[in-house]
């Protein structure tokens, strides 16, 4: 793949591909050859606005199909796009022209407010009519005859704070063949994108379609669920939010049609013949099949751990979800397939991609390129503590291999936490183990500075029955039993689910183990110290 | 096109479809937070707004109604969006 081609490549396409959107609550498909078209005119009116290769044009909009046509003029232009997340809501476009030194910023019609600044010359409309635009010309310092950085983008750090990473054109087409080597698009597959696509692992889908060639749904989130349904995609990437409301929807059915769908799912999985499987799979389940519209082959999840119970679930439907591993700065690591699929791993590496383990079991990735250069605004240190050489990127996950080379991601390295005693313990294996407990939604580990054991938080998954209290409690203690090194010496119940909104869950739905440490250990009146172990 | 009495009913029976495990207990009146104590996050509450197109026969967006999920705190606000999208809905066919 060489990105700077992209627009020539549209043209050269025999099958006839498409982009589907939703525009005025309408279906609007338009051909590559179409998309062509409109990348020209698009790289044409940047040209006669003043854009030249080198420069910076900002892209503020929700997902539309302009996003896409400019993105791809900007590369046609060797120009580098700026993309703006919902993070930069509320902050003018004079402020962002002159923080991040752009030259112009695109945004839809319907931000007119974005033309009545100081620079309303550099600010254009992706998709309505535009008269007197100008291009702020700026020193370029850096020389990119190679056309090396593409652009910049922005992403939720784990303390939630925005880091800016400045795009490897080298590391983004080694991160989308990687993908596109194993997931095997076919001219006929439809991928659905409906996170931002300012968010860059989006973009790199549809790079992949568009190189490659195969149809692509970009809709809102607003307009998810009746784009699965109705426009029939056969590839989906999404958080694990969306598959565990199937999960729930499925729970939420009456006790008997839930067992009994349970157990002939159990006796499906015995059946010889995939297809035979299959086929009865689809008659079973057909409300879940029907509400994913119904050519599913392939859909992915990551950004966040996943339920086990939520895979589980697709497996017993025969419907084929697989978690994924990848960071922002350096692209995909790892992917589960069709035929190399183990649940509760993030499967094996991608091609290309190679990992080491730190002595302190930390997933150092390691490709010749990475996505991201380097980063261009982060916390102090950030970047040498991120970028350790040229190919290897710590990514703060621990993890381990099986014999088979799946790759299982263990824990955060900077939420490892050190006993009194000294041991140094990764929350996640206890809290795993207490998991298992049918009465528990989620456990949450720390050291007990007392008792140079451990305290576990826990919130039970029926808040109102306090007996599941006193059985938590009793497979804690069988548990301690069998796991004398990981004795859990006091638990503290939670009154309600961890949430954003509570402040319990990070903006990505991680935990927030400092704020559940401080909401839980001090409010018992506890003198529990939080000993995090931060890299050296 | 109903509204009221068998409009709250449906629309509650919508609601209970999509609520997590943890929170089933938790008996929905007017007041009831939806993501706070009915678990509903972003993604169930886009579900819900689907599974409601799909129950009245309606398209929102064809419609060109706006409407704004984030807005959508409680059951109660839930019940009076979906009289007002459906009242809307009815003047714009009509």
């Amino acid at each position: 793949m060489d990105l700077r081609n992209l627009t020539s490549r549209l043209s050269q396409r025999r099958y006839p591909n498409v982009i589907v959107t939703f525009e005025n609550g309408k279906v609007v498909r338009r051909t590559h050859e179409t998309l062509h078209t409109d990348i020209i005119e698009a790289c044409f009116r940047l040209t006669q606005w003043g854009v030249q290769a080198g420069m910076r044009v900002g892209i503020w909009a929700c997902n539309c199909y302009q996003w896409i046509v400019y993105d791809a003029a900007l590369l046609e232009l060797r120009a580098l796009s700026v993309a703006f997340t919902d993070d930069f809501a509320g902050r003018s476009s004079d402020d962002l022209i002159e923080k991040y030194a752009l030259s112009l910023l695109l945004v839809p019609a319907t931000e007119a407010r974005h033309k009545s600044g100081r620079q309303a010359d550099a600010v254009a409309f992706l998709d309505g009519r535009n008269e007197v635009i100008q291009a702020i010309v700026r020193n370029q310092t850096e020389e990119d005859p190679e056309f090396e950085n593409i652009g910049l983008v922005f992403s939720s750090g784990s303390t939630g704070k925005l880091k800016g990473l400045k795009l490897s054109r080298p590391g983004v087409e080694a991160s989308v063949d990687a993908f596109t080597l194993v997931a095997k698009p076919r001219p006929d597959d439809c991928l659905l994108l409906f996170l931002p696509i300012s968010n860059f692992q989006q973009r790199l889908m549809y790079y992949s379609a568009l190189w490659y060639g195969f149809d692509l749904i970009v809709t809102d989130p607003t307009r998810l669920f009746r784009a699965l349904k109705e426009l029939h995609p056969t590839i989906l990437i999404a958080p694990p939010m969306l598959y565990e409301t199937f999960e729930t929807r499925f729970y939420n059915l009456p006790k008997w049609k839930r067992m009994t769908a349970t157990m002939l799912g159990n006796i499906l999985l015995r059946l010889p013949g995939k297809s035979l499987r299959q086929q009865m799979a689809r008659r079973f389940y057909k409300e879940a099949y029907e509400a994913l519209g119904g050519k599913m082959r392939f859909m992915v999840t990551g950004m966040a751990p996943i339920k086990r119970s939520t895979l589980n679930l697709f497996r017993l439907m025969q419907l084929p979800l697989f978690e994924t591993y990848g960071i922002t700065e350096f692209g995909g690591v790892a992917l589960n397939l069709p035929g190399a699929n183990r649940i509760g791993s993030v499967g094996r590496l991608l091609p290309g991609v190679g990992v080491e383990l730190a002595p302190d079991g930390e997933v150092i990735a390691v490709r010749e390129h990475r996505i991201a250069s380097t980063y261009f605004e982060c916390e102090e240190g950030e970047a040498e503590k991120t970028f350790i050489t040229r190919d290897r990127v710590a990514t703060g996950d621990v993890g381990r291999f099986d014999e088979d080379g799946y790759l299982y991601l263990i824990g955060r390295k900077k939420e490892m936490i050190v006993t009194a005693g000294g041991s140094k313990i990764h929350p996640e294996i206890p809290e795993a183990e207490i998991d298992a407990c049918p009465d528990v939604a989620r456990s949450v580990v720390f050291a007990d500075q007392d008792s140079a054991g451990l305290v576990a938080v826990i919130v039970p998954k029926n808040l109102q029955d306090h007996s599941a209290r006193t059985r938590i409690q009793q497979f804690i203690d069988t548990r301690n039993e069998r796991r004398p090194a990981l004795t859990i010496r006091r638990v503290l119940f939670s009154d309600e689910a961890f949430s954003r909104e509570n402040g319990l869950l990070r903006p990505n739905l991680k935990l927030d183990r400092k704020k559940i440490g401080e909401r839980f250990l001090r409010t018992d009146q506890e003198t529990v110290r939080l000993e995090v172990a931060r890299s050296a | 096109m109903e509204l009221n009495g068998k409009l709250e009913e449906k629309i509650l029976g919508l609601i209970a479809e999509g609520i997590p495990g943890k929170f089933k207990k938790v008996k929905p009146t007017h007041e009831t937070n939806l993501q706070k104590e009915l678990g509903l996050d972003s993604i169930g509450m886009l579900a819900l707004v689907f599974r409601f197109e799909e129950v009245f026969g309606i398209d929102i967006a064809q419609l060109g109604i706006e409407i704004n999920i984030a807005k959508l705190r409680t059951v109660g606000d839930l019940l009076q969006a979906g009289q007002d999208i459906l009242t809307q809905a009815e003047s714009k066919v009509s």
